[in-house]
């Protein structure tokens, strides 16, 4: 279980310095001995003896250092192995322990990965996004701000809001800042003669102490309260002094209220970067060799940003202040799970990786709009509740993608063909043994952001399982390819299956085509708005393909069977997803170890019984050395 | 001018820093060659003024997914030429504008990057430099020709620039191919790292020209409001000095840009005392209109007035973004833009293609007509007074190619332009080259701008 591996290495970094250990490592195997004789058989026949497929030609470096220093092939290598896409399904395949022999001597060999001192990567300072400020506000104030209508759209990497390079503050983003922080600290100023809620809130008394001087000291004690949750970390008594020194001239001459003194102080605590910022401060932060484990205030911030996009709580920050916040990991992210407030976790991963964010404003043609207008929320509602139920019920991962029941209120359920649902609240649903429904793919919402406004769109749905179910790598498309749905409407007369089939004839679209293509004609029984139908445009529908890896379906059911079977990918493909977005950063080849990791603990909880649970999934990775450590800059001014 | 003795001993930084904005450099902090290239400037005549003294604007527009071009080419060349029929709208204002035919980004070109055209051809637009190809991590692009400009316009204008918009969020899930959405949304980069998102909101725009609340309350509402956060900055400054010592380089550029934003926060206060705020008959825009054409329209009518007004001099506008899907049902139109930019040649979709071209032709007439109406004290129009670049950085949506761009450009350039005209370059010539020829006319001369050649000699 990945709970050992954390204390075992937590404890290799306990130390000040961490140097390289001398504990056991598994020896890499040779090149020569192991690797190439495995590529030889393998690869190339494509990729060797003259043969360059794709410009990969294993034979034709200077020397096999030079082959071996050659970290962007092997790169992809390590992608194309684990996840299987190569050899292709025509030609031989390696067993089981020559993948892994490739594999691991990938990670040692090429990128000198050390699983005994795991590299964790660089994360950088990340600004709070839109959403996390709106809900810090929110958590730390009792104080609703629409960020969504005053603050510029956050810009985006790796399809997620929380990515700390692209984050910026630029002028205008400044000056938001400034007046959210002016009138949220109006609202606590006034809040003396009008808000009891605000004031309860904030000063929790009543009433207030006469004397001024208890009243200073009352509003340092509250200063220092916000401002080490805001901060979310200690604060020092200067910090607190400085912040009330705004209005204390004011305040002394009577002219302020002990409302206007904390008000001037929040106002400036909303505008610091202690606040727009969750820096997370180590021993030399400009040695990439120097690697921490992430002090325990980090911590609280990296896992209450993770799963309620918002600052740490009291118990968070006391278990912290205690040092016991790693040692009661299991049961706090129980906690946060269970809370409400991971609805949020909810609303912003599985928006952005199922997109279904875009569902409730979707636009779609005229007719199809009539019919999804007043539906588009409960579709989004769906996902998120059947993503919220198997999260807090810890129930299988694996019901992502094959459950047997949903969540649906009489809306949906028509648009499902679901008879005996009646009332406008979602609830769930068990499918019938014969029904096509079953998992996100078959989710409306998801249906829907797959599909053009008009009409479906199976290689956007296909490239959508690619990226978004099985991780699989797309391989670059040639240059003067546009990147995608470009293949269709190529003939007016010919099936949109046959126009599809012509275009993969041609062996510069095939690699890819053949990947997304068959997934996305497993869907087409769904149209654009995800309704069942039998034909399109009086022509039956063949939903039967070929999956590029060689396994044949005949319609959704099978496909879904096959996604089963190749759960391990779809394991893979969501740990990166989840580590991006909790990380704020782009997924490494260094990280790939611990991916695995996660990966084969995942499947070595199955016995055929027994499912992989969602448990097993987050803890993974908010054990992972990628969460629970920091590590140097690899580059100045980079 | 204070600060002057201090910074103009070192002039020599100018001539370093343009350059490298010239080479698309990988730039250390250029955050410390700002301030004395910019005082430099200041120094000069005034810059973005025209011969007659009056205000000169740029604006930079662009419209997404290329265009039909066979319907947007104009047939002759020079003064007699015919205007092709997406530029119907615009034909009352013929002699007001110049249309070119052979400007380039071959920065937006594919150049050993893979896919991702509409992430690269937005990016160079106004920088004419190379997006870096990640999805995040190092993000890097250019500085865009505007604000080149702001650098050197000082403290002439109220609002440095504007930065206009129309889409309120980002798209969801992956970007174009591998590259970070913040390439395709946003037009204008006042760093390489530092893209500034625009403006979608009218009503944010609005009180950023004529103040919040009542009619006869907004100086003083401002004045209050810059008092009040003149007495955090140094609380804010302190505490990023103080957070910067303990973090390392990387967390340190990102805080560098921090305390750049709050330093134009600072300018603000210090132009807000120097500048009082224009009135207006103008009801405060309620929020967002509906309408996709009312709201383009809205953000125009403001546009407009901040011209005549005189508060800012420099806006960029993408209508929507580069690779913009969205549909037009008020045209009849339910396909998106972008599915239909691959039009296969079918007349089908060439024909939606022209209508969608056409309508957004309307709208820049409408902001034409208004900014023709509006009269200078020197008795020339706003637009008279104004260059205003309008455009696409790929020109068919089907080939995503980049060169023979479809771009005009609109105004008299303080009568330093000679528009009316088609203007064919007969080669490939760098977009650049008409940035670094408009940049000659505000006054700022720079030798190189991203992929310039040379300068276009006869506009």
């Amino acid at each position: 279980m990945p709970r050992r591996c954390l204390t075992a290495w937590l404890a290799l970094y306990a130390g000040a310095f961490a140097g390289p250990t001398s504990a056991q490592v598994t020896e890499s195997p040779e090149y020569a001995t192991h690797i190439q004789p495995l590529l030889e058989t393998l690869c190339y026949d494509c990729h060797g003896n003259g043969a360059d497929e794709g410009g990969v030609q294993f034979d034709a470096a200077d020397s096999t250092e030079a082959l071996i220093a050659n970290r962007k092939l092997w790169g992809k290598v390590w992608d194309n192995v684990l996840t299987g896409t190569m050899p292709p399904a025509d030609m031989s395949q390696p067993t089981e322990t020559e993948r892994r022999t490739l594999s691991r001597w990938i990670g040692q060999t090429v990128f000198q990965l050390d699983s005994q001192s795991p590299d964790p990567g660089r994360v950088t300072i990340r600004r709070l996004n839109r959403v996390e400020y709106r809900y810090s506000v929110l958590d730390l104030l009792g104080i609703d701000y629409p960020t969504d209508e005053r603050f510029p759209a956050d810009d985006t990497g790796y399809g997620f809001d929380t990515i700390a390079d692209v984050l910026t503050v630029p002028p205008t983003l400044m000056d938001k800042y400034f007046d959210a922080a002016a009138q949220i600290s109006e609202r606590i100023e006034q809040s003396a003669s009008g808000n009891k809620k605000i004031q309860r809130r904030i000063f929790g008394i009543e009433p207030l102490p006469e004397s001024r001087d208890g009243q200073y000291e009352l509003a340092q004690s509250i200063v220092e309260r916000l401002a080490t949750r805001a901060y979310r970390q200690p604060v020092s008594s200067e910090t607190v002094e400085r912040l009330l020194s705004l209005a204390k001239p004011a305040f002394d001459a009577g002219e302020a209220t002990v409302e206007e003194l904390v008000a001037r102080a929040v106002e400036a605590i909303l505008v610091s970067p202690r606040f727009i910022y969750r820096a997370e401060f180590q021993p030399q932060p400009d040695d990439p060799s120097s690697v921490h484990p992430l002090d325990e205030f980090a911590l609280a911030s990296r896992l209450s940003y993770f799963l309620w996009s918002s600052l740490p709580d009291d118990e968070l920050m006391s278990l912290a202040k205690a040092g016991k916040l790693r040692d009661e990991l299991p049961a706090q992210v129980r906690r946060l799970l269970q809370d409400d407030k991971s609805d949020r976790f909810v609303e912003n991963f599985v928006g952005q990786w199922l997109q279904t964010r875009n569902v409730k404003g979707i636009h779609r043609s005229r007719k199809l709009m009539q019919r999804v207008r007043h539906v588009r929320g409960d579709m989004r509602d769906e996902t998120h509740q059947f993503f919220t139920h198997i999260m807090r019920k810890d129930r299988p991962v694996i019901e992502l993608i094959a459950a047997d029941y949903s969540f649906l209120n009489d809306d949906l359920a028509e648009l499902y063909d679901v008879p005996g649902v009646i009332g406008d609240q979602l609830r769930l649903v068990k499918f019938a043994d014969d029904s096509p429904r079953g998992g996100i793919l078959t989710h409306a919402g998801v249906l829907m952001v797959t599909s053009n406004p008009d009409r479906t769109s199976p290689v956007k749905r296909g490239m959508f399982v690619l990226d978004n179910v099985l991780g699989m790598p797309s391989p670059p498309a040639p240059p003067d390819v546009p990147a995608l749905e470009d293949s269709q409407q190529d003939d007016e007369k010919l099936s949109f299956r046959e126009q599809l089939a012509r275009h993969r004839a041609d062996p510069g679209c095939a690699t890819c085509h053949d990947r997304m293509d068959p997934l996305g004609l497993g869907l087409e029984n769904f149209d654009a708005i995800g309704r069942w139908r039998d034909e399109v445009e009086g022509l039956p529908i063949d939903a039967s393909s070929q999956l590029a890896s060689g396994e044949p379906f005949s319609d959704v059911r099978e496909l879904r069977d096959i996604l089963v079977q190749k759960r391990h990918l779809f394991y893979r493909c969501l740990t990166r997803k989840l580590m991006t977005y909790a990380l704020g950063r782009g997924i490494e080849y260094t990280d790939t170890p611990e991916i695995e990791a996660i990966v084969d603990a995942m499947m070595a909880e199955e016995n055929g019984e027994s499912w992989a649970r969602f448990s097993t999934l987050l803890m993974g990775i908010v054990e992972s050395p990628q969460f629970q450590l920091r590590r140097g800059n690899d580059s100045a001014g980079k | 001018m204070a600060n002057q003795p201090e910074f103009s001993r070192r002039p020599i930084h100018r001539r370093g820093f343009l350059r490298g904005v010239g080479a698309c450099l990988a730039l250390p902090a250029l955050e410390s060659l700002g301030p004395p290239a910019r005082a430099f400037a200041a120094q000069r005549s005034p810059v973005a003024t025209t011969a007659s003294g009056m205000p000169l604007r740029m604006a930079f527009i662009t419209v997404p997914d290329g265009v039909n071009v066979s319907r947007w080419r104009p047939q002759g060349e020079g003064t007699d030429y015919q205007l092709g029929q997406t530029f119907e709208p615009l034909a009352k204002l013929k002699d007001k504008f110049q249309i070119f035919t052979g400007l380039a980004h071959e920065n937006a070109e594919s150049g050993g990057d893979g896919p991702g055209d509409h992430a690269r051809a937005n990016a160079s637009f106004l920088t004419g430099c190379r997006a870096f190809k990640t999805a995040g991590a190092d993000f890097r692009n250019g500085i865009s020709v505007d604000q080149i400009a702001a650098q050197h316009l000082g403290n002439q204008t109220r609002i440095k620039s504007m930065q206009l918009g129309c889409e309120e969020g980002r798209a969801t899930g992956d970007c174009d191919s591998g590259y970070s959405c913040a390439y395709q949304f946003n037009l204008s980069w006042a760093s390489p790292t530092m893209p500034m998102a625009p403006e979608v909101n009218p009503r944010s725009v609005f009180e950023q020209l004529f103040g919040a609340g009542a009619p006869g309350e907004r100086q003083q509402n401002l004045l209050q409001r810059q008092a009040r956060r003149q007495s955090i900055l140094d609380l804010v400054n302190e505490q990023t000095r103080s957070m910067n010592q303990r973090l390392g380089s990387n967390d340190r550029h990102k805080l560098d840009q921090y305390l750049e934003s709050v330093r134009s926060v600072e300018k603000q206060i210090e132009s807000a005392e120097r500048f009082p705020l224009p009135t207006t008959e103008m009801q405060p825009p309620t929020g967002i209109p509906e309408e996709y054409q009312a709201h383009i329209r809205l953000m125009f009518d403001l546009l407009a007035i901040s011209f005549e007004t005189d508060s800012t001099r420099l806006a960029t506008f993408p209508l929507a973004h580069e690779g913009s899907n969205r549909s037009f049902p008020e045209l009849g139109i339910s396909e998106g833009h972008h599915n239909l930019s691959h039009h296969k040649g079918k007349q089908e979709n060439l024909d939606k293609i022209a209508t969608i071209d056409h309508f957004y032709m309307q709208q820049l007439a409408y902001l034409l007509e208004r900014l023709e109406s509006l009269k200078d004290p020197d008795g020339s129009s706003v637009l008279d007074n104004a260059m205003i670049v309008y455009g696409c950085g790929i020109s068919d949506g089907n080939r995503h190619n980049h060169n023979d761009l479809p771009v005009m450009l609109a105004g008299r350039g303080g009568g330093t332009l000679n528009p009316g005209r088609h203007i064919d370059l007969k080669r490939e010539v760098p977009m650049t080259n008409l940035y670094l020829s408009m940049l000659d006319r505000i006054g700022v001369q720079l030798n190189r701008f991203g992929d310039s050649t040379g300068r276009i000699s006869d506009l």
